[in-house]
């Protein structure tokens, strides 16, 4: 508990001043302050586990938001200034675009991997949040998943569903297949713990494959899960 | 008003707000729309290009943005005549025109808010603009008019009779002066709209803005070096003219970009400047065709006669090229061998022709020259097809060649083999059947070719056609009997029925006499203004003056005698 | 049983139906989907009633009679199975209809739809929206910036007459057919995906 975010300190902070460093931290601990460029940093890695990793990662909505607020204030200056020749409004402009597609796209790989299998993950939602884990869905996806869940279980149930016997109304969940799907990998820290990998050439026997820093592996998702979660890795 | 500052009053202007290009749909304007799109690109300037074919187009587009505030660009169109009062300009849009037309119509000149005009400042001088008080008429009768009335008012009677005569004796001098000022204004309008000739290729003027702007490369020289091509190509300009240009302006790109000893590597863009012969498409073709089609061997062998084609055989051996060689494919003939023809030929034809080539990494050259030609074809032609889709195709074209092997072969073999060669075939065989049948006849104060065959638009409506086809006949026609080259020669086709024109409708052109002593390096023509008289005044006579250049015309089959006639009395007069 | 292959034939054609047209979506076929649900109703039936009296046909085993209560079952699965398959991949190229055309439905595909898919099309529209609306200080678009950025600006050339046509900075620019223009790619990002604008080949 001590360690998680308190997303309503980082709104505050990301509503004020435009190009100010942020303030991250619960009150008990001394304020940390992360810059811009940092919050850019994070905001691409997170897309590119998002994009890399086969089923939904905890989300980072805090960064988002920060990012989507500066670009709303960053596109009202830009409109604003009166001699568009600069050569600093075109850069501003590409980053600006090129900050919008990163959070667009990290928002739409999301919402598809949710609707692939929206029942599976509310449920590994509500799941970790019992175990006090970081949340997979932030509240804006899960007001969405609620209702599409409802959207789909509608047209499932107006079309064959509810024409048949109580037993055989069920929704089918699909496969979760995450645990056999492979990722490349690079190893962030140093003394991260080694993951065991089943053998194929002996059904008894595991590889130990140990993982240095700046070391890049294919693995298996699942068993490096708890790895990338706590940004031990990061996915390429 | 003339501006001679590109950068300052024209580009740093311009990029501020979105710029409308309109170009006229020919290759020097293309290579002007291509860089100028270019600069606009790198410096994120919002624009929009609407290629155009003539006059009624271009008022189109003019007329569909009357609430346009921002700069409009002219390429190639209408400076020689009063843009505000033909066209319908947007009221509150500024006008700059690029244009190598001359010369400029003096209301453009002397307008001094809307319309500004890119000249260089070195040809200002020349460009012999009259006086503005000479040629633009004050309004200060009226005024004097009222001042008389108040003198008499306050007169008595004796007093009166002599104000009334002075008051009418200073009108009848008033009078007097503005009959010589009308008089005098004629007289200098007459000389200064004389003669008709382009200046500088557009596409070079646009080379140096970006040159100014720190942004001349080598696709972009490339462009200069194709816009200043079709000058000479479309012949425009004269030899002469074309290789002033590219010695004086275009000197200090070739030694940017094309050093002596540049590195060859696969994907580095060289092009260089040096002699070439002066023989259409001849590397991608076999040297029989290429020279049976080329005006200097088919007149110095005639042969579109009988005995034509053996004199060409006499001809091939005198210059020691056996008929092997004249058939085989110029491409796979070796490269030693190469040489030796060409110094031949270069010896034979005697017309020191120097030529742009570009060279990408390790495969084959094109020309400047001959991409201008294929251009042309393609972008002017026929009127039916999108004016857009020319455009692009045509950019295609001459993109084809700096980007690499792959495009280069299908794009160009297509432009050329099957486009291209079908219509230098097509010249030779008009002009060969019009000498043979007789049917260039004199009329005493000009030649005239009155086609009846009818041929298709695609070619009919290309100007680059049009003026190709009329040298060669002029040139075939002089040199089969003595004293011929002292008349110009006009030429008719009939125009095949289309979308866009109706039916029975002739274009008409022509030329200077053969015999033509050029100055300036120039063609100085006064066909187009000879035209314009003829048609002046004349009821009844359905013309067209559509064409930027005035003297392609089109008009109904029914009233070219009656043309002709009035263009006779017209051309006897003046003397040429 | 041959019995047993026919019955879940109107299943096997309602997902053949989808396969053979993976890029468009098809006719809402209630013929078939009707047959199949009468199908597996009257299947479950029919089990039930063999639960329900044991005894039946004496001529026919017990361990027959279980055999035909698990082949029926079977079926059963199956056509739920293939039946919830069929109305899941319309789902799922319905949801990509909307990240093509935005909030309206050409009428040549609503015609291909059935009443709850055209319901569902708008209960997805809506939770999308609401998503869209909920972050930012007016909401996001995630139709836009689809593509990584590359230029800031795109040539483009008009397919057909649009007439005036506002950038974000305020020019107005005149989009008459067969004009060529180099344009803001935000700008031009919904027009380029109604087809109005097209990207034009350097």
């Amino acid at each position: 508990m001590d360690d998680s975010f308190q997303p309503d300190a980082l709104l505050n902070a990301a509503s004020s001043s435009g190009e100010a460093a942020e303030e991250i931290g619960n009150e008990e601990e001394d304020e940390e302050l992360i810059t811009p460029a940092e919050v850019l940093l994070k905001m691409k890695r997170a897309w590119q586990n998002e994009a890399a990793a086969p089923c939904i990662l905890p989300h980072q909505y805090e960064i988002l938001e920060i990012l989507v607020d500066q670009i709303d204030g960053m596109d009202e200056n830009l409109a604003r200034v009166k001699d568009k020749t600069q050569l600093k409004v075109s850069i501003h402009r590409a980053e600006l675009q090129r900050i919008n597609y990163l959070t667009s796209d990290y928002m739409r790989i999301r919402l598809k991997k949710i609707e692939g299998n929206v029942r599976r993950i509310m449920t590994q939602h509500n799941e970790r949040l019992r175990q006090g884990k970081p949340p997979l869905l932030s509240e804006q996806e899960l007001r969405f998943a609620e209702k599409y869940a409802k959207a789909e279980a509608q047209l499932l149930g107006k079309s064959v569903l509810g024409f048949l016997p109580t037993p055989v109304q069920k929704i089918p969940h699909p496969e979760e297949d995450a645990d056999l799907s492979s990722v490349y990998l690079q190893v962030l820290e140093d003394n991260v713990e080694n993951v065991p990998l089943p053998d194929y050439t002996d059904p008894t026997a595991e590889i130990i494959v140990s993982l240095e820093r700046d070391s890049i592996h294919l693995i298996p998702f699942a068993p490096i899960r708890d790895h990338l979660e706590n940004d031990r890795v990061r996915l390429l | 008003m003339i501006i001679t500052r590109f950068k300052e009053d024209f580009y740093n202007v311009v990029r501020k707000t979105h710029v409308l290009m309109i170009t006229s749909n020919d290759v020097d304007s293309l290579c002007t729309t291509a860089i100028l799109s270019h600069l606009f690109t790198c410096d994120d300037v919002m624009f929009t290009v609407v290629p155009v074919d003539g006059y009624e187009e271009l008022n189109d587009a003019l007329r569909a943005r009357q609430d346009y505030t921002s700069s409009i660009v002219l390429i190639n169109c209408a400076v020689t005549c009063p843009i505000l009062e033909i066209l319908n300009v947007p009221p509150n849009s500024t006008v700059f025109v690029v244009d190598s037309r001359r010369p400029l119509n003096h209301f453009n000149v002397f307008e001094a808010n809307q319309i500004r005009i890119l000249v260089n400042e070195a040809e200002r001088s020349s460009l012999g603009i009259p006086n503005l008080d000479d040629v633009i008429a004050k309004d200060e009768d009226s005024e004097s008019d009222d001042d008389d009335d108040e003198y008499s008012e306050g007169s008595n009677d004796g007093g009166g009779r002599r104000n009334i005569i002075d008051r009418v004796t200073r009108r009848a001098v008033r009078k007097e002066n503005k009959r010589l000022w009308e008089s005098q204004k004629n007289k200098i309008l007459w000389q200064y709209y004389e003669y008709n000739w382009h200046s500088t290729s557009t596409a070079v003027q646009m080379l140096e803005l970006a040159a100014e702007l720190d942004r001349a490369s080598a696709e972009l020289m490339w462009y200069a070096a194709i816009g200043v091509s079709s000058q000479y190509t479309d012949r425009l300009i004269p030899i002469e003219g074309y290789t002033d240009t590219c010695v004086t302006r275009m000197k200090p790109f070739i030694t940017k970009f094309s050093p002596k000893n540049a590195a060859k590597s696969d994907d580095l863009l060289r092009i260089s400047f040096g002699k070439e012969l002066p023989l259409a498409l001849y590397t991608h073709w076999n040297l029989y065709n290429a020279m049976a089609v080329n005006e200097y061997f088919a007149c110095k062998t005639k042969n579109w006669t009988q005995k034509g084609e053996k004199n060409m055989k006499e001809l091939l051996a005198k210059m020691g090229i056996t008929l092997v060689e004249t058939s085989r494919k110029f491409e796979s003939i070796e490269s030693k061998q190469k040489k030796e023809l060409i110094e031949i030929l270069d010896k034979e034809m005697g017309i020191g022709f120097a030529s742009f080539t570009v060279h990408l990494g390790y495969s084959g050259q094109v020309n400047a020259a001959d991409i201008a030609r294929a251009a042309a074809l393609r972008i002017e032609s026929p009127h039916n097809v999108e004016p857009m889709d020319r455009f692009q195709a045509a950019l295609r074209i001459i993109r084809a060649a700096i980007s690499g092997p792959k495009d280069q072969q299908v794009i160009l073999v297509d432009a050329f083999e099957r486009s291209y060669q079908k219509m230098l075939k097509m010249i030779w065989h008009l002009v060969g059947t019009a000498i043979n049948q007789s049917e260039i006849v004199s009329t005493g104060a000009f030649y005239l070719m009155s086609s009846q065959r009818a041929i298709s638009a695609e070619v009919a409506e290309s100007r680059h056609f049009l003026l190709n086809f009329t040298h060669f006949l002029l040139k075939a026609f002089a040199c089969s009997k003595r004293g011929r080259s002292g008349k110009p020669l006009i030429v008719t086709f009939p125009l095949p029925q289309s979308e866009k024109q109706p039916d029975g409708w002739h274009v008409v052109t022509g030329i200077m006499p053969l015999a033509t002593a050029f100055e300036d390096n120039t063609f100085k023509s006064i066909i187009g203004r000879a035209f314009e008289r003829a048609a002046k005044d004349q009821q009844n006579m359905q013309l067209s003056f559509d064409s930027f250049d005035n003297s392609i015309i089109t008009m109904r089959a029914t009233d070219r005698a009656r043309f002709f006639d009035k263009l006779q009395s017209i051309l006897e007069t003046s003397g040429i | 049983m041959d019995a047993h292959e026919g019955i879940a034939d109107a299943a096997i054609r309602l997902v053949q139906e989808l396969k053979h047209n993976p890029n468009i979506i098809p006719p809402y076929d209630a013929t078939l989907m009707r047959q199949c649900i009468d199908t597996l109703n009257r299947l479950y039936d029919q089990n039930a009633r063999s639960l329900m009296d044991p005894t039946g046909d004496p001529s026919i085993s017990p361990e027959q009679i279980t055999t035909q209560r698990e082949q029926r079952t079977a079926a059963i699965i199956y056509i739920w199975r293939c039946t919830t398959a069929y109305i899941h991949e319309r789902a799922c190229r319905i949801r990509s209809l909307r990240w093509r055309f935005g909030g309206i439905l050409p009428i040549s595909i609503r015609n291909n739809l059935s009443e709850a898919e055209i319901e569902f099309f708008n209960s997805y529209s809506s939770a999308l929206a609401d998503f869209q609306s909920s972050l930012g200080e007016s909401g996001v678009n995630l139709m836009a910036n689809t593509e990584p950025p590359k230029h800031l600006f795109v040539q483009v050339r008009v397919k057909e007459d649009y007439g005036e046509f506002e950038t974000n900075d305020g020019n107005v620019v005149i989009l008459n057919k067969n004009s060529l223009h180099s344009l803001p790619r935000q700008d031009c990002e919904m027009l380029i995906r109604r087809g109005i604008l097209e990207i034009a080949n350097p």
